[in-house]
């Protein structure tokens, strides 16, 4: 199964009629399919990873990487300055899923959830009752026995 | 003292390139890769983006002329709207067919009921004063084809 939508991709690329340039036949069909082999191709070789499982967290990021990478491969054929629909140049396009990629490969599909929770000692949680080892000074202590005088 | 448009009970309430390109769409009836969908309509210019664009301008100089005396006389707009053409191919020197298409089918549209904006609009006709054709372009963006033609629209306004 594609990693990219293909809809997606002519959405984005704009372009509704591709010709060969040799003979003027239609080749649109063709070069769509072809563009997204060759964006999905691109994200598994940026990333290192096959995507085959579309629940995984980070599949959308891998998806829009594919079609960007697949738009670049439809504009590419057209002259210099050709603008994607969202307005975006052909190596933005290429860049933008460059960078998704190298996000992608550095980052990890499972997570690590780590709950902190306050100190519960002072004075680490100034909010912490303040521990006395000895009782508070009431008067029942003598004195001379704290300052070893005696 | 408010202006109002023959037919209509108040003055316009959008631009006259708005309305020519809002019945344009409306009445497209080309089938694919030329359907409606796959072109963009709109009143600005080139874009770089989509392959077929047809833009309505409404940056001719229009005329009035008084129709009839008076303090609240009758003036007549004699009013143009440029429709311009774009379609990019990567066909080398060669003028797509698709070109001329589209200015077949807007000619038709336009042809077919010059009265088609009067109810909605008070237009009294719109009709092809120049017809679309074909720009001459440098060598180096002949994957690039600007076809350009002028609609004329006429219609009355009075201020009571």
């Amino acid at each position: 199964m594609p990693i990219s939508s293909l809809q997606e991709i002519r959405s984005l690329a704009a372009k509704v009629l591709i010709k060969d340039p040799l003979n003027g036949n239609d080749i649109t069909a063709t070069v769509y399919t072809d563009a997204q082999a060759r964006g999905d191709a691109a994200v598994k070789r940026e990333t290192g990873s096959a995507w085959t499982d579309t629940l995984d967290a980070l599949y959308p990021s891998a998806q829009e990487a594919a079609e960007y990478f697949a738009t670049y491969f439809v504009l590419k054929r057209f002259p210099s300055g050709t603008k994607a629909a969202n307005g975006m140049s052909v190596l933005e396009l290429y860049q933008v899923a460059m960078d998704i990629c190298e996000s992608l490969s550095s980052s990890s599909t499972g997570s690590i959830v780590i709950a902190a929770k306050p100190y519960k000692s002072y004075p680490l949680n100034p909010n912490a009752t303040n521990y006395r080892s000895l009782p508070a000074g009431t008067g029942d202590v003598d004195d001379t026995t704290l300052s070893g005088s005696g | 003292m408010v202006w109002h448009v023959t037919g209509l009970a108040g003055d316009h309430t959008q631009d006259a390139n708005v309305s020519v390109m809002n019945y344009i769409t409306a009445n497209w009836g080309l089938s694919a890769p030329l359907t409606a969908g796959n072109i963009h309509f709109d009143t600005g210019w080139w874009d770089q983006q989509w392959q077929f664009q047809v833009h309505f301008r409404h940056d001719y100089f229009p005329t009035e002329t008084p129709k009839t005396i008076g303090k609240n006389y009758i003036h007549k707009y004699d009013d143009f709207v440029n429709v311009h053409v774009f379609v990019q191919m990567q066909q080398d020197d060669t003028e797509p067919v698709e070109l001329g298409q589209i200015y077949r089918e807007i000619e038709r549209i336009v042809g077919t009921d010059v009265t088609g904006l009067q109810a909605s609009q008070g237009f009294s006709y719109l009709r092809f004063t120049q017809p679309i054709h074909t720009l001459p372009v440098d060598m180096n963006e002949e994957t690039f084809f600007h076809g350009f033609g002028t609609i004329a629209i006429r219609y009355h306004k009075v201020n009571a």
